[in-house]
């Protein structure tokens, strides 16, 4: 089996008696990223030169750096390198090894494939951009200050996981069943308001779909596995709820762990508010990266809300995880009262959470019918069901060091491709972020989370 | 030590190849081409260059040598006749035929040229042969820079950098 090593400036064939302190690479993985021309060069020569000029590699951090907003104190800071070594690398004094540079590269939202090779490193310096409109230098939407760095930092960090999840998902041949949908730019006006799109769309995602009218039993899953979207789950602080990603092609959704999204019923709205933007606005709107604070998310009565587009979403995502029908359907005819125990059972079979479904029979009966506030809260067992299927590996998994923003389906999509030799040990290392002995220990436990069959 | 001796000690010490395998495609990579003899040939007559410091760089001037019974043949790295019209290999140095070692030079001057290890047939086995092969250069009476060898990918490096280290003869 042929294997190459990439350094920082050329890649070569692999030889074990050597002991390269490069990255491992398989055969596709290496003509995938550099082309067959270049492996031929290997073949002749022993090793082609990748470096596209002294200084590329150190030139693209700065460049990242500087795009992002941050200072070089803030990203040592966050990352296992000391200011002086990281003001070296952009000054090309500091000699860090490639796999150092990688990792370093993937963190600040690059395709560290590129890594001296390409002017910019394979950056989408719209997003880079995009990412520095979001730093506490700023202003949110919201009108609130902007982000902290480190969050700044993980949402850079999410653009590279969902750059790789999309490459995996075309290498392993798996469909992507998000792309079909079209944006749709109806966000309503006087004589049809914007949540009546929101409904609507919500109603044409789910006959598209196949999903009836029943209750979701798990969003995560149904948005990486059915849709081909990827999810990254992480800490944002308690200010945001979500955001959507385009990273070159690629898109995601990114899912805040902590803040009010530790309850399952408001990280699957979230979810859903998310894919409805995700799915049916236009490119232009997505800017490629759009955030949500938890003040937009929470505006159960949406139609308060000034932003269409935000009024749309909220509406898709109630109508998406409860269909109105349902709603009507359950409760018509009801006499004499809708009961607190009935929101309770609505909020509990469609995991969505009181106040929304209370506000959602409420509009389902256009503001005809009163539904009561629910006293107690969520029953504990239903909690844990709609937790467990919406956490599922954040809760449990090996290697037990790696990040949960690498715990979702990327980790599944790694595994099937190590499996099938589309990458090297090293590669699914360094994109679970953990050492790779750790990987190979974890990988038993990996195919059986995922339920892959083992390739021997 | 003089340019005889070095290479003696350089032949005693390692073993010659047989060209790496697979890497062969065709008889005109094998067919023996006419080449000059380091320490023989007169170096002004060569073409100059220097190795390139990226991808984008030049390879202008580039020879392929190797160290085989005769001593150091090299060849301009140009399209010739007798390979077809191609550019040669290492193998048409040698006529598909067994040598310790091959790589690239450029000669920046008549008396100063840049070696590298850079051969897919006849590949250094380790930075320490690459270096004693450099030796034997250095024992030509040239001022020699190794462009050196690349601990992250465990072969010559085929660039110039800062860590090319220059070795006066």
């Amino acid at each position: 089996m042929i294997e190459y090593v990439r350094g920082l400036a050329q890649i070569a064939r692999y030889e074990a008696e050597r002991n390269p302190s490069g990255h491992r690479l398989t055969e596709f993985e290496a003509k995938e990223a550099y082309g067959p021309e270049i492996l031929a060069e290997v073949n002749e020569f022993g090793s082609a030169v990748l470096l596209r000029r002294p200084g590329a590699a150190s030139d693209a951090i700065s460049t990242r750096r500087s795009e992002l907003g941050l200072s070089v104190a803030q990203i040592a800071s966050l990352f296992d390198i000391t200011e002086e070594q990281l003001a070296h690398v952009e000054t090309s004094r500091e000699r860090i090894g490639i796999r150092k540079l990688e990792r370093l590269a993937l963190l600040l939202g690059l395709d560290e494939r590129q890594l001296a090779i390409e002017e910019d490193s394979g950056a989408d310096s719209d997003l880079g951009v995009r990412l520095r409109t979001l730093s506490d230098q700023q202003l949110l939407p919201d009108g609130t200050l902007g982000l902290p760095a480190n969050a700044v930092l993980r949402l850079a960090e999410s653009a590279s996981i969902i750059a790789i999840a999309e490459r995996l998902r075309s290498w392993l041949k798996i469909p992507t069943d998000w792309r079909r949908f079209q944006p749709d730019g109806d966000y309503g006006d006087r004589e049809s308001p914007a949540f009546k799109a929101g409904y609507r769309l919500a109603a044409q995602a789910r006959k598209e779909l196949g999903l009836g009218t029943g209750p979701i039993a798990s969003m995560r899953s149904l948005v990486e596995e059915k849709l081909g979207l990827t999810v990254v789950q992480l800490d944002l602080g308690n200010r945001v709820a979500g955001a959507t990603i385009a990273n070159g092609d690629a898109r995601g959704i990114v899912l805040n762990v902590t803040g009010e999204n530790r309850k399952p019923w408001i990280r699957r709205a979230t979810l859903a508010h998310e894919l409805g933007h995700l799915l049916f606005d236009p490119d232009e709107r997505l800017k490629r990266i759009m955030i949500d604070t938890y003040e937009i998310m929470l505006d159960t009565a949406y139609q308060s809300s000034r932003d269409y587009v935000e009024q749309r979403a909220n509406a898709f995502a109630i109508a998406f995880l409860a269909p109105p029908e349902e709603v009507t359907g359950r409760f018509n005819g009801f006499s004499p009262q809708i009961t607190s125990e009935d929101v309770a059972s609505l909020a509990q079979d469609f995991g969505i959470g009181l106040m929304a479904a209370r506000y959602h029979i409420q509009n389902a009966f256009h503001q005809t019918t009163d539904a009561p506030a629910v006293a107690d809260g969520f029953d504990p067992e239903e909690r844990e069901k709609w937790e467990a299927a919406e956490n599922f590996t954040l809760d449990f998994f090996l290697p037990e060091s790696t990040p949960i923003q690498r715990r979702g389906q990327i980790s599944a999509l790694i595994t099937s491709a190590f499996d099938r030799r589309l990458i090297s040990a090293d590669t699914a290392a360094l994109y679970l972020d953990v050492d790779v002995q750790a990987f190979q220990d974890a990988l038993p436990t990996l195919r059986s989370i995922w339920e892959l069959s083992d390739p021997d | 030590m003089s340019a005889t001796n070095a290479l003696e000690s350089f032949r005693s010490q390692y073993t010659p190849r047989n060209p790496k395998a697979g890497r062969i495609r065709s008889r005109s990579e094998v067919a023996k081409v006419e080449s000059d003899l380091l320490g023989t040939a007169p170096t002004s007559t060569a073409p100059l260059g220097v190795p390139p410091e990226s991808r984008q760089d030049s390879r202008e001037g580039c020879h392929l040598w190797v160290i085989d019974e005769r001593g150091v043949p090299y060849v301009l790295e140009q399209p010739m006749a007798e390979c077809g019209g191609a550019l040669p290999k290492h193998t048409n140095l040698t006529g598909g035929n067994t040598a310790w070692i091959g790589g690239e030079v450029w000669f920046e001057n008549p008396s100063s040229l840049y070696v590298s290890g850079g051969s897919g047939r006849y590949p250094p086995e380790s930075a320490e042969q690459l270096e004693a092969a450099v030796d034997v250069f250095r024992a030509h009476s040239y001022t020699v820079r190794s462009l050196g060898w690349d601990d992250e990918t465990g072969s010559p490096r085929r660039f110039l950098s800062n860590e090319s280290a220059e070795l006066a003869p």
